[in-house]
């Protein structure tokens, strides 16, 4: 049995996740908001508004609590020399493998929310795919970066 | 040599007959539109069309007039522009394909036009030029393709209507054929035949709004007293027809097939009506596929294509026919004389028997819900119970054509999506392997394989549902390159 990849990604993530989960809940109050204007103007149950309601303040409990967290337990990293490890997905649970002699180019990137608490996410590409280990902190993703980089220019074909 | 050399002078035409084609449409809205709002002398419209084709031929000269290309020792040079002047240098060890052409009105001129791919390419051909010779062409990709540029004088009959491979190389060639008996195979056994039976069908209901009742309470009136008859001699004509459509097409499209191979190049000719030349390079081959469709299946007959990095048209889905036909048997054979790295004992290990039920769960499902609703919804639906049975078998056979193998360099899955398919794909292709597994699967413990491959100028991925974990496992440690394996 392949060992679990040991390293966890930044604890900082579960905070700037929360934020964009309950960002992103507040999209589902279009739903609560639109029947108030139905029950209005067509005089349609009010009972169903507080379901409306209660259904989305539940959707934005999950998003900002339950998924971050557990998207956060999951996710795991390790770098060998020779290849990532990578293990992540809440449902569906991915493992995947890149070997360092198939990565074409690493990078760093960092939008205003991961910014402001000093993370990055470090994004490695292939010739046909894309992979990311998100929110780690700056000097780690930095270090992370140079490393992938440093060992696939090193890495030579075996085969 | 410093100088750069035009196309042939009929890429003038063609240059004005693509110009024309694309504005074709807001022609026809123009004149569909433009009639009511103001009523045109006859003149003025004659002089604007005049006007008109005159401009798109001037267009069509200029272009053919600052389009040169130009071979160094190192690379392809074209420039082109008639007010924004571009100029593209493209170095010869990036060309992944080079593609000899010949469509109808190339082959009026007795002229090809030579598509040249590079890797990155994005949808349009890299270069295209669109009318040369052929000696020209046979020059330009022997001057592309070899890293040393040997000035030979070559003789090519150009007579004779195909692209002639008289280039003749001291390295060791060899040929595959199809021959006209697997040619018609090929046609006969084409599932091109749904296709065109859906046109044919489509084409059908229009046309019964043409021909008058009468003639065909006429003709077929009397002959058929029962309408369902009538409506299965229909059907039965109809699926003739798209038959024999789908027969002559496929006989067109891969009529005197041929591959030739020549060191690590592999040349494909195909096509009666249209000649299409592929050259492929062994080394860009990311997998192979052997496809039996159902139609094929029975008679033991496959398919094999390549999955390629750059090249590939796109009705084959970029991916190019190496063999369109062969029988199963005789694969391995034919594949020593075309693609020998591929050739080894494909033995297939079979998913765990746990999978079955999810197999078959799968297919079950949409089809006891379809059931339903047209149960419901239509009178006579119940007849739709059918499909149940049907689900189960093709949910069971999916189960049993799923398979995965492996040896030391070499990676095989075969699944069935319809048609039953064999992918190969060799370990320093895979660009990343994934194994996962949804919360369903866990309740099983089984897994989703994914190979990653690159194909075309994008990835590729080919998926393997529900096998087990030791299965999972030993992939995983086949592919990882640290050391822990074994």
């Amino acid at each position: 049995m392949r060992p679990i990849p040991s390293q966890r990604i930044s604890e900082s993530a579960l905070k700037v996740w929360r934020i964009t989960g309950a960002l992103q809940s507040l999209f589902y109050l279009v739903i609560p908001i639109g029947y108030y204007f139905i029950h209005n103007i067509f005089l349609w149950p009010a009972s169903l508004l507080w379901l409306f309601i209660a259904v989305f303040i539940a959707i934005t409990i999950v998003k900002t609590f339950v998924i971050p967290l557990l998207r956060w337990r999951r996710w795991r990293y390790e770098v060998y020399e020779n290849e990532v490890d990578l293990q992540f997905g809440l449902i569906i649970v991915r493992r995947v493998l890149i070997p360092m002699i198939r990565v074409q180019h690493v990078d760093t990137r960092q939008g205003p929310l991961l910014r402001k608490y000093r993370l990055a996410t470090v994004t490695i590409t292939t010739a046909a795919t894309v992979h990311q280990i998100p929110a780690l902190s700056e000097e780690r993703a930095a270090n992370l970066r140079d490393r992938i980089s440093k060992l696939a220019t090193e890495a030579e074909e075996d085969v | 040599m410093s100088k750069g050399k035009r196309l042939h002078p009929v890429a003038i035409f063609l240059l004005f007959l693509s110009a024309l084609k694309e504005l074709i449409v807001p022609i026809i809205a123009a004149f569909i539109f433009g009639r009511g709002a103001a009523s045109w002398d006859f003149p003025f419209t004659a002089y604007f069309v005049i006007g008109g084709f005159l401009f798109l031929f001037l267009y069509g000269y200029l272009k053919w007039l600052t389009f040169t290309y130009n071979i160094s020792d190192e690379e392809l040079k074209i420039k082109q522009g008639i007010f924004i002047k571009k100029q593209r240098f493209i170095r010869k060890e990036r060309i992944y394909s080079i593609d000899i052409t010949a469509g109808v009105l190339q082959r009026l001129f007795q002229l090809v036009a030579v598509k040249i791919e590079t890797a990155g390419g994005g949808n349009e051909p890299e270069v295209l030029l669109k009318a040369v010779t052929k000696k020209e062409a046979l020059m330009i990709r022997e001057q592309l393709l070899k890293d040393k540029v040997k000035v030979e004088t070559e003789t090519v009959d150009s007579d004779d209507v195909a692209i002639d491979n008289a280039v003749q190389d001291e390295q060791r060639e060899t040929k595959w054929e199809l021959s006209n008996k697997e040619l018609l195979l090929t046609a006969i056994t084409s599932s091109g035949v749904g296709l065109a039976f859906m046109a044919v069908l489509a084409l059908f209901t229009q046309l019964e709004g043409w021909i008058p009742d009468e003639f065909i309470v006429d003709t077929f009136g009397y002959l058929f007293h029962s309408s369902l008859v009538l409506i299965i001699v229909l059907i039965l004509i109809i699926f003739l027809v798209s038959w024999i459509i789908s027969i002559v097409g496929t006989v067109l499209k891969y009529g005197q097939f041929t591959i030739v191979k020549k060191g690590d190049e592999l040349e494909i000719t195909r096509g009666i009506l249209e000649r299409r030349q592929l050259t492929l390079s062994l080394e860009r081959i990311t997998a192979i596929r052997v496809v039996e469709s159902v139609l094929r299946q029975p008679f033991g007959l496959v398919s094999i294509y390549v999955e390629s990095a750059g090249g590939g048209s796109k009705d084959e889905q970029l991916s190019t026919v190496l063999f369109p036909i062969v029988l199963k048997r005789n694969l391995n054979e034919s594949l020593k004389q075309i693609a020998p790295d591929f050739v080894f004992d494909q033995t297939v290990e079979s998913l765990p028997r746990k999978a079955r039920v999810r197999y078959v769960i799968r297919k079950l499902v949409p089809a006891v819900v379809l059931t339903g609703i047209i149960t419901y919804f239509i009178p006579y639906g119940y007849v739709a119970t059918l499909l149940i049975p049907i689900a189960i078998l093709y949910g069971n056979l999916q189960f049993k054509d799923g398979g995965i193998g492996r040896n030391k360099g070499y990676l095989w899955m075969s699944y069935r999506t319809v048609s039953k398919t064999l992918v190969v794909i060799p370990k320093q292709r895979v660009q990343a392997f994934e194994a996962r597994q949804s919360i369903i699967q866990q309740i099983r413990s089984l897994y989703t394989i994914q190979t990653s491959i690159l194909y075309s100028i994008t990835g590729k991925s080919f998926n393997l549902v529900d096998v087990s974990k030791k299965q999972k496992e030993d992939l995983l440690s086949w592919y990882s390159y640290e050391e822990t394996k074994e």
